[in-house]
């Protein structure tokens, strides 16, 4: 009860500054209580993300958030991060990043006239997801207070767990200050940099995450939650290289932040992320419409064909794939036919004018980055193989070593060992009590290829194992880990 | 310039709706698929029950609650809530690919 009061009180004085901040248009006078009244309303906001960490920590199984994402025998670590692994959890963790990031855009820079545009487009848009929130309601009480909770899912057990969402979530609401800046007229090229580093640290985080997990399609599966992601990351990126008509792209920015939304929160769509069904999620269409507003007004055709066209055409045949994902399955190969050849003609592009490019370590990382999802794309390989304790997969020759059991408080884990001539692989199978199996891959990497390699099942002398061979998986780490550092450099300049 | 750029835009886009159509197919549940005969390159999406293993085969069963369809599978299963891809034919799903469902309401 206490939690829900904290975060409507917030929803209020995060509406309370919006109204003065747009009144301030007129009346500078008033900038400075709105200023005020942003900062309560992050107080609250703070407040109560405490509260929901307190219930956390202290096992509270009376608050059905914490019934659903924790249970007792989780490490500390993972009961803070349980706290942004559900639906309504994350979206207070979401309101947390748009009203610290708003906190400190205020007092950049000059408080003038174009500022408090900007903070009233701004504190609407954290007012409408607050109030999003505050209907989720993460505070919801049971009642029965369980002794012990279901627990977060063993697969998101994992430190990319702790990094990840929180990224992508300071990203997106970076991404709502690019908008808001450009719909007021201050200079934004710093923001859009910030937002595209968060976002692109994002992206290959659970990029690699994905790809360490056993069953979600790789390093990049075009499932329609990654490419609701990407969305946003394509509008910026379109937005650097756009020479007429960057509005456009700062608009489309947050229109795709929100879609993201609703893509994951609506229930609409199948992917690897599963989700509940939620009527709220449809809200998410009714603020992508009022977001798209100043597109309908500003934005001629002109502008469109002066802009970058290979960054436009990625980002249409990705939209249209998740669109139709709406009603239909829709294969990887649509996006490897029609993506891969816009990637290709975006990084010889690159080539012919690497000499005179400013930003040579971002593009060196882009023509890595494609190297090695193309590989990937194309030649990994997969094999299912008995070893009798021998067996041979591909050129691999594999020896089944041993196998040992033993337990923590959250699982029982089974760990076996597979001799081979590339390396020693240690796959482990996890059994939880509420969760059953969850499979932990072991890797051996070298510079062209990594070994990829899953236990399935094991006796005395037998393992069955899954093994893939990945080529070319390091350049995309290190062709993603360039980009980032090309354009945080860029960001110091 | 302009209406050149526009045209092979436009161009490229039909290009991909067109791909678009013919990469796509509907999704069905094991109560759905089991009222068709055969299909190809079908999408089934349910809960994995009674997983059983030879030394090359996963054979198991993906059930919506209501029915249930049978299904092999050459690799591992590491979900219970899976999106498969397969041939259905004589009752039996051909698993060529499955997406784990992470079970989760996550939303980064």
């Amino acid at each position: 009860m206490i939690g829900l009061v904290l975060l409507s009180l917030s929803a209020v004085f995060s509406i309370a500054s919006f109204l003065l901040f747009f009144r301030s248009i007129k009346n500078l006078r008033f900038a400075t209580i709105a200023e005020i009244l942003l900062y309560a309303s992050f107080s609250f906001c703070v407040s109560s993300i405490l509260l929901l960490l307190h219930y956390f920590l202290t096992d509270d199984f009376s608050i059905r958030y914490v019934y659903l994402n924790s249970q007792r025998e989780m490490d500390v670590w993972l009961k803070i991060c349980a706290l942004w692994s559900g639906k309504e959890g994350s979206l207070l963790f979401w309101n947390f990043a748009n009203l610290f990031v708003a906190s400190i855009f205020v007092n950049h820079g000059a408080k003038d006239v174009k500022k408090a545009k900007a903070m009233a487009i701004l504190t609407a848009f954290t007012s409408a997801i607050l109030i999003i929130s505050v209907f989720a309601n993460p505070f919801e009480q049971m009642q029965i207070k369980h002794f012990n909770g279901v627990g977060m899912n063993p697969i998101l057990r994992t430190p990319e767990m702790a990094f990840h969402p929180p990224i992508v979530f300071f990203g997106y609401a970076v991404v709502a200050i690019l908008y808001s800046s450009h719909f007021s007229g201050i200079q934004t090229r710093g923001v859009a940099r910030i937002a595209w580093v968060l976002l692109t640290i994002g992206i290959v985080l659970g990029g690699f995450w994905a790809y360490r997990t056993l069953g979600w399609g790789g390093f990049w599966g075009w499932d329609p939650v990654e490419n609701s992601s990407l969305l946003p990351w394509l509008a910026i990126t379109a937005y650097f290289h756009a020479k007429r008509g960057k509005e456009f792209f700062a608009y489309l920015s947050l229109i795709f932040v929100v879609f993201t939304a609703f893509v994951t929160r609506s229930g609409v769509l199948s992917s690897v992320h599963s989700f509940g069904e939620d009527p709220l999620g449809f809200t998410y269409l009714a603020m992508i419409f009022a977001l798209a507003i100043p597109i309908a007004r500003r934005w001629k055709i002109e502008d469109f064909c002066y802009s970058s066209i290979i960054f436009s055409a990625m980002i249409l045949v990705v939209l249209l794939g998740t669109v139709t994902n709406l009603f239909r399955n829709v294969d990887r190969s649509y996006y490897l036919i029609t993506f891969v050849p816009l990637f290709l003609i975006a990084v010889l592009s690159i080539l012919y004018r690497i000499k005179e490019s400013g930003r040579k370590l971002i593009h060196i990382g882009v023509i890595l980055l494609f190297l090695g999802s193309t590989s990937v794309w194309f030649f990994e390989q997969k094999e299912v193989v008995s070893l009798n304790p021998e067996g041979k997969a591909f050129d691999v020759e594999l020896l089944y070593s041993e196998s040992k059991s033993f337990s923590d408080a959250e699982k029982l884990v089974l760990k076996a060992k597979i001799l081979s001539n590339v390396g020693i692989f240690e796959p482990e199978i996890h059994f939880y009590d509420n969760w059953g199996q969850v499979r932990k891959v072991s890797m051996v990497s070298t510079p062209f290829l990594d070994y990829y390699l899953a236990l399935i099942s094991t006796s005395e002398n037998l393992a069955i194992v899954e093994l893939y061979i990945v080529p070319m998986i390091s350049f995309v780490w290190l062709g993603s880990a360039l980009m980032i550092l090309g354009e945080i450099l860029r960001l110091r300049k | 310039m302009v209406r050149k750029v526009f045209i092979a835009f436009s161009a490229f886009i039909a290009l991909a709706i067109f791909t678009l159509y013919h990469s796509s197919s509907s999704s069905l549940s094991p109560s759905d698929l089991i009222k068709i005969p055969k299909a190809e390159n079908v999408v089934v999406q349910g809960k994995v029950e009674n997983v059983t293993r030879n030394s090359e085969y996963t054979i198991f069963y993906i059930s919506d609650g209501v029915s249930k369809v049978k299904a092999i599978y050459k690799g591992e299963i590491s979900s219970t809530e899976i999106i498969a891809t397969g041939t259905w034919e004589n009752e039996v799903l051909y698993v060529k690919e499955i997406l784990s469902k992470c079970h989760t309401e996550y939303g980064g």
